[in-house]
C-alpha cells in the first residue's frame, strides 16, 4: 500500500483532555455495576462525566447536538454484559 | 515518534471485567471532528465503523468499494455487505492526521482499527500483563 501523506495538526487542549490519561483513569475507575447499567449503549463522556447515552449512535449524536456538545465528547460503545467479544 | 495507551475496562459476562486495547481517534466529519473509542484489532483485515458515523461524513454510500464482511460464522447467511471509504482520522497523541480505509456496514458493527491502513502507519505492540498498547509511527 502506498501511504498518503501524513499532515501535522495542532491539537486543541479540549481534545487532549478527552483522550488524556486522567480521563482514561476516570473511565477505568467507573464501578463495574455502573458500566453494566450502560450495557448495549453508546455513551458520550467529557470532563469525567457521562453526558449522554443511547442504544442508537444516531440518537446519541442528536442528544449531543441538543446539548451543544457535538464534537466535544469521547464516544464509546459498552458491550452488553452477557456478550463475549471475539473480533 | 511513539506513545503508549492504557487498555480500557469493560464488563465481563459472569461478573468482573475484561480489559481491551483501545485507541481514541478523531474522525473528520462535515462539521469538524468526532472522537470515538476504537478497539485496536490486529486480527481484523480492515478498520470498521457503524453506519451512524458514515452518515456524518458527507460521502455517497455507493462510491465505496463493496466488501463482504464475515466474522465468527462461515455461513453465507451471516455475511453482510459493507462499503469501504477512505476517511481522514486524527491521532491526537502524535498530532497527526492521515487517511485510512474504513469499512462501514448498515448494521450495528463495532468501531475497529484493523490492519489495512492503520497498521501501515504504526507498529503496534500489545502488552497484556501491563494492560498497555505501544504505538510507534513508521512513516
Amino acid at each position: 500500500m502506498v501511504k498518503p501523506a501524513v499532515k501535522v495538526e495542532s491539537i486543541a487542549p479540549e481534545l487532549l483532555e478527552l483522550i488524556g490519561e486522567e480521563h482514561q483513569a476516570w473511565r477505568n475507575a467507573l464501578p463495574v455495576a455502573e458500566l453494566a447499567r450502560y450495557g448495549g449503549k453508546y455513551i458520550a463522556t467529557r470532563k469525567k462525566q457521562i453526558v449522554a447515552a443511547s442504544e442508537s449512535l444516531e440518537e446519541l449524536y442528536r442528544q449531543l447536538e441538543s446539548l451543544g456538545l457535538r464534537g466535544r465528547c469521547l464516544i464509546e460503545y459498552i458491550e452488553e454484559p452477557d456478550v463475549v467479544v471475539i473480533y | 515518534m511513539r506513545f503508549t495507551k492504557e487498555w480500557t475496562e469493560f464488563v465481563r459476562p459472569l461478573g468482573g471485567s475484561v480489559w481491551r486495547p483501545t485507541l481514541d481517534v478523531s474522525v473528520a466529519v462535515t462539521t469538524g471532528w468526532e472522537t470515538h473509542r476504537f478497539l485496536v484489532d490486529s486480527g481484523a483485515d480492515v478498520s470498521m465503523a457503524p453506519y451512524g458515523l458514515f452518515r456524518l461524513l458527507g460521502k455517497r454510500w455507493g462510491d465505496g468499494e463493496p466488501r463482504i464482511l464475515r466474522g465468527i460464522s462461515r455461513r453465507k447467511v451471516c455475511a453482510i455487505e459493507g462499503r469501504v471509504h477512505d476517511i481522514e482520522i486524527l491521532v491526537a497523541e502524535v498530532g497527526l492526521r492521515f487517511t485510512i480505509p474504513v469499512c462501514f456496514a448498515r448494521a450495528d458493527v463495532p468501531f475497529l482499527l484493523g490492519r489495512e491502513g492503520f497498521f501501515d502507519y504504526f507498529v503496534v505492540t500489545f502488552d497484556k500483563p501491563a494492560r498497555k498498547t505501544h504505538f510507534e509511527l513508521v512513516v
